[in-house]
Parts: structure tokens; C-alpha cells; sequence
């Protein structure tokens, strides 16, 4: 007996539960379509019922899902001699049912001819996934590859075809261990038959993000962390402390604002003790950045970090500490100029004001600038900059980046390629301490609420990883 | 006042603070379940980045670097010498290389509209195309080999050199290598393929275990980064907590809040 709580997506064929409103796996709206009938559907249909049809304003299903997606194919993992010759790539014939995925015999919309009407235009492809959205957020960007390739015609053949068995069988594996969100499909479809090592209990991480959320509230409402309690201390932060301190007044510095709003609520807490020791040392500085947000997020850290400046640094005219270099498009292909010509890659600022006869552009004119400081909430803006305009200019490099790009760029640390590396918040704190900086009272009450709720962080992922241990290894003794 | 300060009025500060508290809850709920709420948020987030994202573009490099410069002078294309002027080349070409991509897309929207026709505009769109892929692969193909592979590959080098040097050195260039080729050697020929048959008999112990130590290592380094992307998301979640029910208690908006929960 079939239970009738789950249905196929018809964007990407995984299994939901029957509430959901979105795909959890790829998020396609899913009330469009009629769940009672797609419910019944998924039973074995009697003879005399009628074929399910999606809606005309339901989303248009792909014509299969496994012609652009192999790893779907129910044979992925299974080696090319061992595949019958109609199912290997080009062949037109439907898909087996595999046990634990939507067959096409229960979800007639998977089915390459479900759509087949003689009025009806072909069913179009699946959106290919090379523009996934922004952040993931939006359905992908349906890219329009007659663009590219206008006499493209037929079946074309998988570059993952060749690939070796083995290698097959891990991608299918990778690709093929999505927890459903909010409901355990094991438990609410027997049929589905995922087994307990896929996923079971991870539906009940609502729980966790729950627990985590209390125990962050419960540590920021009664922060007890000690006046003297210090997160860990990375290496580096001294180094980049010691190489802003060694700058001389004027010094021009060019700074890759690489991080948005999006990462503010961490980068800001490494980056401003950083900006501030600039200002304090006169240094002029030059402010781009390839992100949009990223001029506006300059501008208002910069503020707050003027005001935290002493007095002798804010008596200097803001022109003549900074150029705000605004928005620079082109990605790779605009650093190289960068790190040659930084004059000619600069013309104008954000207000659209040649700089040309700016202080901080005449030096760049004759000389590489004193420092490049990278400010980067991904790893990949760090690589951009050591590979493209480091090894252009010869400057050191000091980097305040996300604690989750530290591990990712600590080679070039160790490499002297980074002079200094100043990461997450544990990062800021260390060079707030270092700078001998006098916190107001609500800095010193915001900074202990940080490190307390860290702590209680921590302690809540613990318990959860040990409870999950214990929970798998008595799962695995079970006979 | 200096040019960074905000000329927003205090009133449009409160308002953007009530907003992002809403729509922050409206992120939050997903704890609960996902609804329409989260996704409203999501995808009014999405719009107006899109749409800054536009405005930025025009006013930011556009205009002036690209329209503004050209309308100005439009005809400085060659100096009196004879040589082609920066106009030419900063002005003059991106416009046109812009232009050809746009013909693509007017000739994709005629097609769609129109249902057939030569697609004749398209193919003009090669030429930015071409040069925007071949500028974009040979910048980075030549940065990461004199950027990233030639330091690092030197750096490995340099570990050689530590015989003489410190003990701790001599230990960190040693268990580098260890683990470096250890997890080589598992990616290689560990579990995954399985090929560790190719391997004579004698050796098959040795390079068993120098793969079951690759293995642990890469499990250790999956760890760590783990550790330190929750360490990020963590602190993220603690600021925008902070940001809202502590270091903003003394704005308006809490005020407001506060009067509105207490009835005056």
C-alpha cells in the first residue's frame, strides 16, 4: 500500500511532503498545482481514471529531468556494460522506477510524453543551472542556449557519460543527499524507503535551529561573559597590526572593500579597529570595490570609524584621506589594470569627480601603493587580488576576511604572501586589544555580549554532535 | 557634518530600522516553517539588490566613465600626430563592443516575437563575447600560475631547505608532506577507485596506511572549516540579534515599540 503523503516536484523530481509550499530542494512554488490530484496520482491510477495533467498556470514541468540531470537516472550508478542498450545516453525510452525516487508510471509529468498534445508547442528544458540566482535566492536564470548554439539539434550526450563508474556512483551520491526540509519522508512514506542513514533525524533540525536560538537570546540577555574573557587567538593579527603601524603619514593604501551588508554584521567587527588604526596613522587610502554594495558599506564603516578616531586624525580633511573609488565592474579581467595603472582604472570617483589631481592617484602615478587591505567575505576576492594585482604592484598584502575564509587563505600567510591576516570576530577583538583602544561602555557591553553568545553557540553545537553521535552509533547497532 | 555623514533625515533612519526588524522576523520564521512570508522577504530582497544594482551601474560607471566622457568630446579620436587617443579606446570601442551584445539580445527578442527570421544580429555578438571570455580565462589562467601555483609551489620548496633549520620547522615541513601526500594518495587510490591493486604487494601496507592518515587528515580539515564557517554564520546571527534587540534600544523605534506595547 502506497502512502499519499509525498509527491514529486515537477521542477526537479524530488519527493515532498504533501503541505509544502516550495520545493525543499530546489524551490519551485509548488501550491500551482493540484495536490489532492497529483496525491492520487501517486497511488497506482485505476484503468478508467484519467490521466493527471498539470495545470496551464502550474510551473512548466521539464520534459525530463534526467535527460539534464544524470544523476537522476535511476542507472547512473550502474557500469555502461551493465546498462540496457535503450536506456544508455540518446535512447528515448523511459526511465525504470527506482525504489526511493518519483517514477514516471506514479508522476506522469516526469514522463518524457506526458505533455505530448498536438496543439501544444514542445515542452522546453529544464533551466540549465549556470546562473543560479542571486545567493541562491531566486529560480535560476533560464539561459537560452540557441543563443550560442542556433543549429544545435537532437540528443546531445552527457560529458558525465564518460565519466568511470566509480566516479559516477560518488557524483550520484553527492548529488543525491538532500534532506527534505521540514518533514521526514522515511517516516511519512514508507514506500519512499530512505534509510536510516539518509537523513533520519536531521528533519528534526527545526529543533536544533530552535535550541540554538534560545541559547543565543538566553546568552545575550544575561551576557556573563568576564571582563578579561578573549576568544582564541589566530596567528597574524599582530603581523597585520605590526605592518599598518610601520606605515609612514600619507602612506597610500588601496583597499578592496570585497564584502556587502549581506556579511556586515561579521566583517564589520574585524574591519573597524583596522580602518581606524589607518585613519590614526594619517594613512590616505583608496576604496574600491567589485561588489554594489560594497561602496555603500565602505561609506558607513568609514564614518563609524572616523568617529572612533582621535582627534588629530579627524583635524585632516576627509579628501585628503580618501578616495572612494566606487563600483568597478568586470570582474578578473579589470584587476590586471589595477595593479598596473591604478590611475587609469580610477578616473572618476563615486560622485563622478575626476581624482586625477587627488594626492593619494598623483602617488599612485610614480609608485605601487604602501599596502594593498583587502577586506573580504569570501576567499575567492583574496585570490583575485594576490594573483592579479599583488603580483602587478609587489605591495603587501594585509587581509581582514570572514572567519570561514580563514582556512581557505592561510597558505598565503604561510607563504608571505600575506603579511597579515585579521579574521572573524575573535580576529577584531585581538586587534581592538592590540591598538589599546579605551571601549566605551556600550562597546565593552556589545563585545562581551559576542563572546558570550560564541560561547553558548559552541556549547549548543556540542551537545547537538554528541546527542547525534550517541544517536548513530546506537542506530548502528541495531540488529 | 562630512560627506560620509548621512543627509537622510532621522525620520527615514527609524523607518529603515522598523523595516529591516520586520523583515528580519520575516527571515527568522523559517524556523518555524516556510511560507509566503519568508519568501516575500527573500524576494523583495532580491528585487531592490537587482535594482541598485542598475541604478549603481549607470550612475557609477556608465554615465560617468563611458557617456559622459563621449558626449563631451565625441570626435577626440585621434591626436594631431595621427595616434589613436585614449577616447578611442576606453570610449569608443566598449560602446561599440556593448552595442554588438545588444543587437544579440534585440535579435533573440525579435525571434521570440516574431517566431523565424536570419539570426544574422546574433552572431555580432561573437566578437564581445570572444573578448570578454579570452580576457577574462588568460587574466586568470596567468594569475593563478604566477600568483598562486609558482609561491605555493615554492613555498613547498623552501620546506626542503629546513634541515638546517629549526626542529619545529623541520616537524611542520615533514608532517606537510606526510599529510599532503597521504591525502593525495587516498584521493587517488584509496577507497574511491579502489585501484590499489596496481601497487606491488610489499607496498600495499605502507601506502594502505599512508592513505588511512590522508584520509583522517582531510576528515580533520573538513572540521576545522566547519568550525570556522559556523563560527562565521554564529556571529552574523549574534549582530543582526544584537543589532536589534540591544545596541538599538535607545532609537526611536524601541521607543515607539515600547510605548505602543504599554499603551502610551
Amino acid at each position: 500500500m502506497t502512502s499519499t503523503s509525498t509527491f514529486g516536484c515537477p521542477h526537479c523530481g524530488k519527493p515532498n511532503p504533501l503541505a509544502a509550499t516550495f520545493c525543499g530542494a530546489c524551490g519551485a512554488y509548488l501550491l500551482g498545482l493540484d495536490a489532492a490530484e497529483m496525491t492520487r496520482k501517486s497511488n497506482p491510477p485505476a484503468d478508467d481514471e484519467p490521466v493527471f495533467q498539470p495545470r496551464n498556470d502550474a510551473p512548466t514541468p521539464p520534459s525530463d529531468p534526467a535527460q539534464t540531470q544524470p544523476w537522476l537516472r535511476p542507472d547512473f550508478d550502474q557500469p555502461e556494460s551493465e546498462r540496457p542498450d535503450s536506456e544508455r545516453p540518446g535512447s528515448e525510452r523511459p526511465n525504470p522506477p527506482e525504489r526511493g525516487r518519483p517514477s514516471p508510471d506514479d508522476q506522469p509529468w516526469l514522463r518524457a510524453d506526458s505533455d505530448a498534445q498536438p496543439t501544444d508547442p514542445p515542452p522546453r528544458p529544464a533551466p540549465q543551472r549556470l546562473v543560479g540566482g542571486l545567493q541562491g535566492l531566486i529560480e535560476p536564470i533560464e539561459i537560452d542556449q540557441s543563443l550560442f548554439r542556433p543549429e544545435s539539434a537532437g540528443p546531445t550526450r552527457s560529458a558525465l557519460d564518460d565519466l568511470p563508474y566509480e566516479t559516477r556512483r560518488e557524483l550520484r551520491q553527492l548529488f543525491a543527499t538532500d534532506v527534505p526540509i521540514l518533514e521526514d519522508p522515511a517516516q511519512e512514506n514508507p514506500e519512499v524507503g530512505l534509510s536510516a542513514g539518509q537523513g533520519r533525524g536531521l528533519w528534526r533540525r527545526n529543533w536544533i535551529y530552535g535550541l540554538l536560538l534560545a541559547a543565543l537570546l538566553l546568552g545575550l540577555w544575561f551576557a556573563n561573559a568576564t571582563p578579561d574573557s578573549r576568544p582564541h587567538s589566530w596567528p597574524g593579527v599582530s603581523a597585520a597590526y605590526s605592518a599598518i603601524d610601520s606605515l609612514s603619514a600619507d602612506a597610500v593604501v588601496l583597499v578592496n572593500w570585497a564584502y556587502d551588508p549581506s556579511n556586515a554584521g561579521e566583517m564589520d567587527l574585524a574591519a573597524l579597529p583596522v580602518i581606524e588604526h589607518l585613519l590614526e596613522k594619517g594613512a590616505r587610502l583608496l576604496v574600491v570595490s567589485q561588489l554594489p554594495g560594497g561602496p555603500a558599506t565602505a561609506r558607513r564603516l568609514i564614518a563609524v570609524a572616523r568617529t572612533g578616531a582621535s582627534q588629530a586624525a579627524l583635524s585632516r580633511q576627509l579628501g585628503d584621506t580618501l578616495v572612494e573609488g566606487g563600483y568597478l565592474p568586470g570582474g578578473v579581467a579589470s584587476l590586471p589594470l589595477l595593479g598596473q595603472a591604478p590611475v587609469q582604472s580610477v578616473p572618476v570617483d563615486m560622485q563622478g569627480r575626476a581624482v586625477g589631481n587627488r594626492a593619494a592617484i598623483r602617488a599612485l602615478a610614480t609608485d605601487s601603493p604602501a599596502l594593498l587591505l583587502i577586506l573580504a567575505a569570501r576567499s575567492e576576492e583574496v585570490q583575485r587580488w594576490i594573483e592579479q594585482v599583488q603580483s602587478l604592484d609587489d605591495a603587501p598584502i594585509v587581509a581582514v576576511t570572514s572567519a570561514a575564509v580563514d582556512p581557505a587563505i592561510r597558505p598565503y600567510v604561510d607563504s608571505g604572501q600575506i603579511v597579515g591576516l585579521v579574521s572573524g570576530y575573535a580576529g577584531g577583538i585581538e586587534y581592538q586589544t592590540l591598538m589599546a583602544d579605551v571601549l566605551t561602555t556600550s562597546g565593552q557591553e556589545s563585545q562581551r555580549r559576542h563572546i558570550t553568545g560564541q560561547n553558548w553557540a559552541l556549547v549548543v553545537l556540542l551537545l547537538v554532535v554528541a546527542v547525534g553521535s550517541l544517536a548513530g552509533l546506537a542506530e548502528r547497532r541495531e540488529p | 557634518m562630512t560627506p560620509l555623514d548621512s543627509t537622510l533625515p532621522p525620520i527615514w533612519e527609524n523607518l529603515g530600522l522598523l523595516i529591516g526588524f520586520v523583515f528580519s522576523l520575516f527571515i527568522l520564521s523559517f524556523v518555524i516553517r516556510d511560507s509566503w512570508l519568508v519568501r516575500a522577504a527573500q524576494y523583495l530582497l532580491v528585487g531592490v539588490t537587482l535594482a541598485y544594482t542598475v541604478v549603481l551601474v549607470w550612475s557609477n560607471v556608465l554615465w560617468p566613465r563611458l557617456f559622459l566622457p563621449l558626449l563631451t568630446n565625441p570626435l577626440a579620436l585621434f591626436d594631431s600626430g595621427g595616434q589613436p587617443t585614449d577616447q578611442l579606446w576606453v570610449g569608443w570601442l566598449p560602446l561599440a563592443a556593448g552595442l554588438l551584445l545588444w543587437a544579440a539580445g534585440i535579435d533573440h527578442l525579435r525571434q521570440r516575437f516574431t517566431g523565424s527570421g536570419q539570426p544574422w544580429l546574433r552572431h555580432l555578438a561573437a566578437f564581445p563575447l570572444a573578448l570578454l571570455v579570452g580576457v577574462g580565462l588568460g587574466a586568470g589562467v596567468a594569475g593563478a600560475i604566477q600568483g598562486t601555483l609558482l609561491p605555493q609551489f615554492w613555498r613547498a620548496g623552501q620546506m626542503g631547505e629546513s634541515l638546517a633549520g629549526a626542529p619545529s620547522l623541520l616537524l611542520t615541513g615533514l608532517l606537510t608532506l606526510l599529510i599532503t601526500g597521504g591525502a593525495l594518495l587516498h584521493l587517488h587510490s584509496g577507497q574511491a577507485t579502489g585501484d590499489r591493486q596496481r601497487f606491488p604487494a610489499p607496498l600495499r601496507p605502507v601506502l594502505s596506511g599512508w592513505a588511512w592518515l590522508g584520509q583522517r587528515a582531510l576528515w580533520l580539515a573538513a572540521g576545522v572549516i566547519f568550525a570556522r564557517v559556523f563560527a562565521s554564520r554564529i556571529t552574523l546571527l549574534i549582530a543582526r540579534l544584537d543589532t536589534l534587540f540591544f545596541s538599538q534600544q535607545a532609537s526611536d523605534l524601541w521607543r515607539w515599540l515600547l510605548a505602543l506595547v504599554g499603551g502610551g
